[in-house]
C-alpha cells in the first residue's frame, strides 16, 4: 500500500466502472453529439455555465469552501468537429458515485448541467423548464445521462494524485501564514530556533 | 409499491433491522448452509413465525428477538431466479471477502486469515437471536434449532455467542451503541436531537432517500420492498495492545484516560468530549437525552475538543466541514461483544479471542458502508489530514499517526498499531416478512 505522497500502482484502476482513478483522484470523461442547429445555443449554455459566481469568484472563501466540500478539481467542456460534438471532462477527489451524489446534495444545481445537456442528442426529450419534467424534482435524469455517456479513460495522470482540494486549501492558508511570518521584522531571529529549522530552509525563497 | 410518503410499513419490516435491543442481553449469531433449496425454503417457512415485525420493538420482557438475513450465495441456494439475482448490486453479489481491498481487510485482516467458514460461499442464512438473559436465550435457540435440525440439506456451520453488558461497555471499555439516527416515519427517535430524521429510503427499499430518489431495489418488488442490507463483521479487539499504547504515550492513569477519550471522541462513560472536553462526566455519559446532543461546526471547527481524526467524528462528522455530505453516508449500527473481558489493568495479552460483532443496516452498501470504511475510517482526505486512519478501528500497521489538535501546538501520536482485526464477515440481505414468505414459496 502506498503511503502519502506516493502513487500505489494498483490504485490506478477502474473502480466498479465508476471512472478511472489514480491515487485519490477520480476522473470522468463523457462524449455527446450536439443536436443539429443547436451549435450556437450549446456554446452559449457553456458560457453561461462558467459565468456563474461559483466558477468566477474563485478567490471568494465561501465559493472555495463549497467547491472543497464538493471535492472538485476541474471541469472542462470542449466543443469540436465544428461544434457538432462535445467532450465533457472533470476530475475530483473520491469515486464517481459518491462524488456526484454528494455534489448534488451540496448544490442542487443539476438543472445547470441539464441546460447544457438539453442541446445534445443523448439527453431525454422534454422542456427542462416544465414544472412536470422529472428533472425539476430529481437529479436522476442528469446522473443517468452522465452514466450512459461516460467513457473510461485509458490513462490518467495527475501530478499529485493524493493531494485533495482540501489539502490544497489548507496548504494555501499555511503558505499565506508563512509569508506573514517572513514579513515580520523579528522573523529571522524567531526562525533561528532549532525547532524551526525545517521552516528556515524555505525562508530564503 | 414504491411510495413517496414517509409512512413506513412497519408491519412488514423486520424489527431487528430498525429497533435496538435494550441492554443487557445475551445473543447468538448462527449461520446455516443450504444444500437443498426445498429444505432451505422449509426452514424459512418455520422461521417466519419467530420473526417480529418492526411494529413490535424489542422489550425487556420479551423472550427473544430473532432476525434472519440471506447472503447472495444464500439467495442462489434457495433457487431465486437469475433475473432477480442480477438485480442486486455488485458489492452484494461479490460478497465481503471479494471487497477486502475496498474495506482495508488486508494483512492480519485479509480473508485468507479469516475464521472458517466466514467469507466462503457456504455462508447462506444468518440468524440472530437476542434475549434479556442466557436462560431465555437457550430456550429460544432450542426452539430455533427445531426449524433446521434433522433436516437433510441444511447444516449449521457457524455460531457466535455474544452479549451486551448493562453498561454497554465494549472490550476497550467505552460505552457503545450511543449514536443512532432517526428514521423518518418509523417513530424511533434518533439519539441526536440536533440531527433531523433521515429519509426512510436510506435504510429500507421502496421509500425515497436523502437524494429524493428511490434506492436501487432488488427485484421483483415483492422481494425487495421493505428489505435492507445487513453487514456483519466479526472484529477481534487487541485490548492489551490498546492499553499498552495508551500507557506508552501517557505518564498517569488520568492521562491514559484522556488519550483514549481523544482517540474515541468520548470518555469511557460515553460522555462526549464535545460536551465535557477536559474531564469525564459519567452522569452525562449515561444520559441518553444528552450524551449525543451535539454538533461540531459552531464551536469546534478545528477539533480542539473532539479531534477530527477520532473515531466518532470520522464515523459521523455531523456538521463538521468535510468534503462530502454526512447525511448521505449514515448508517444504523449495532455492536455486540463476544469473548471474555480482559480484567482491568491487565496489559499482557492472554491470547483470548474477544471483540465486537459489528452490524450495519442500510440500503446502500456502496454509498454507506463501503464508503465510510474506505474514505472515513481508512483515510483522512475528507477533512484534510492525508492518509491517517481511524486510531481505533483503522487498518493501521505501525506507521500511521493521529493528530490531537491543541493550542498552541497540536500533539501528534505516532506508531499506531492495529487494534482491531477482521476475523470475517459477510453482506446479507434482510428481506421484509412478505418477501421471506415469497422466498419460502418459490417453486423453481
Amino acid at each position: 500500500m502506498a503511503t502519502k505522497g506516493e502513487v500505489d500502482p494498483a490504485a490506478t484502476a477502474t473502480n466498479d466502472n465508476m471512472g478511472t482513478k489514480t491515487g485519490k483522484r477520480g476522473e470522468l470523461t463523457m462524449f455527446y453529439t450536439v443536436k443539429p442547429g443547436h451549435e450556437k445555443a450549446i456554446r452559449e449554455a457553456i458560457r453561461a455555465f462558467y459565468e456563474t459566481p461559483f466558477r468566477q469568484n474563485f478567490e471568494d472563501p465561501r465559493v472555495v469552501d463549497v467547491n472543497v466540500k464538493i471535492g472538485v478539481h476541474d471541469v472542462r467542456h470542449v466543443l469540436f468537429d465544428n461544434d457538432t460534438r462535445l467532450c465533457w471532462l472533470t476530475s475530483f477527489d473520491s469515486d464517481w458515485d459518491p462524488y456526484i451524489d454528494d455534489t448534488f446534495a451540496v448544490r442542487d444545481n443539476w438543472v445547470e448541467y441539464a441546460k447544457i445537456l438539453q442541446h445534445t442528442n443523448e439527453a431525454p426529450e422534454g422542456d427542462i423548464t416544465d414544472p412536470n419534467n422529472p428533472i425539476q424534482k430529481s437529479s436522476r435524469p442528469v446522473k443517468d445521462v452522465f452514466n450512459g455517456n461516460r467513457i473510461l479513460a485509458a490513462g490518467f495522470f495527475p501530478t499529485f494524485p493524493n493531494v485533495t482540494v482540501r489539502d490544497i486549501q489548507r496548504d494555501e492558508k499555511l503558505r499565506k501564514a508563512f509569508e506573514q511570518v517572513l514579513d515580520h521584522p523579528g522573523a529571522e531571529e524567531a526562525l533561528s530556533h532549532p525547532a524551526l529549522q525545517p521552516l528556515l530552509e524555505f525562508a530564503s525563497e | 409499491m414504491q411510495t413517496a410518503s414517509t409512512g413506513l410499513e412497519l408491519s412488514d419490516i423486520q424489527s431487528g433491522a430498525l429497533h435496538p435491543r435494550p441492554s443487557p442481553y445475551a445473543g447468538t449469531y448462527i449461520v446455516l448452509r443450504i444444500d437443498d433449496r426445498r429444505a432451505g425454503r422449509e426452514v424459512l417457512r418455520r422461521l417466519i413465525p419467530a420473526l417480529t415485525p418492526a411494529t413490535d420493538p424489542a422489550r425487556v420482557d420479551q423472550e427473544a428477538w430473532v432476525a434472519a438475513a440471506l447472503s447472495f450465495q444464500g439467495l442462489k441456494a434457495l433457487g431465486v431466479p437469475q433475473a432477480s439475482l442480477d438485480s442486486f448490486p455488485l458489492p452484494f453479489r461479490e460478497g465481503m471477502a471479494a471487497r477486502a481491498a475496498h474495506l482495508g481487510d488486508v494483512g492480519d485482516s485479509a480473508p485468507e486469515n479469516w475464521e472458517e467458514p466466514l467469507g466462503s460461499a457456504d455462508v447462506h442464512l444468518g440468524i440472530t437471536a437476542l434475549s434479556p438473559d442466557k436462560t431465555r436465550l437457550e430456550a429460544v435457540l432450542e426452539r430455533a434449532q427445531k426449524t433446521y435440525e434433522q433436516m437433510p440439506g441444511i447444516s449449521l456451520i457457524w455460531r457466535l455467542d455474544c452479549f451486551a453488558l448493562a453498561t454497554d461497555a465494549e472490550h476497550f471499555g467505552f460505552k457503545d451503541g450511543i449514536s443512532h439516527p432517526a428514521v423518518e416515519g418509523s417513530g424511533v427517535a434518533g439519539s441526536n436531537p440536533e440531527e433531523p430524521p433521515l429519509k426512510a429510503g436510506e435504510f429500507f427499499f421502496g421509500y425515497l432517500d436523502e437524494t429524493n430518489e428511490f434506492p436501487p431495489m432488488p427485484q421483483p418488488e415483492i422481494l425487495g420492498h421493505n428489505g435492507t442490507y445487513i453487514v456483519f463483521r466479526k472484529l477481534h479487539q487487541r485490548v492489551a495492545a490498546f492499553r499498552q499504547y495508551l500507557k506508552a504515550n501517557a505518564s498517569t492513569a488520568e492521562e491514559e484516560a484522556f488519550l483514549g477519550a481523544k482517540m474515541m471522541g468520548r470518555w469511557q462513560s460515553g460522555a462526549p468530549l464535545a460536551l465535557c472536553p477536559t474531564h469525564d462526566d459519567p452522569e452525562l455519559g449515561a444520559d441518553p437525552k444528552r450524551n449525543n446532543a451535539f454538533m461540531f461546526a459552531a464551536d469546534d471547527s478545528k477539533g480542539l475538543k473532539t479531534p477530527p481524526g477520532c473515531h466518532i467524528r470520522r464515523a459521523n462528522p455531523r456538521d463538521a466541514q468535510i468534503t462530502g455530505v454526512p447525511r448521505l453516508h449514515r448508517m444504523i449500527r449495532r455492536g455486540t461483544s463476544y469473548g471474555p473481558l480482559l480484567p482491568d489493568g491487565v496489559v499482557q495479552d492472554d491470547g483470548a479471542e474477544r471483540g465486537l460483532a459489528f452490524v450495519f443496516v442500510g440500503s446502500r452498501l456502496d454509498r454507506q458502508f463501503e464508503f465510510v470504511q474506505r474514505e472515513w475510517m481508512n483515510d483522512s482526505s475528507f477533512f484534510g489530514a492525508g492518509g491517517d486512519k481511524d486510531p481505533i478501528v483503522g487498518d493501521n500497521d505501525g506507521s500511521g499517526g493521529f493528530t490531537i489538535p491543541k493550542a498552541p501546538i497540536r500533539r501528534r501520536l505516532a506508531g499506531l498499531p492495529q487494534f482491531v482485526v477482521t476475523r470475517g464477515g459477510e453482506y446479507f440481505f434482510a428481506p421484509g416478512l412478505r418477501a421471506l414468505r415469497w422466498l419460502s414459496e418459490l417453486d423453481t
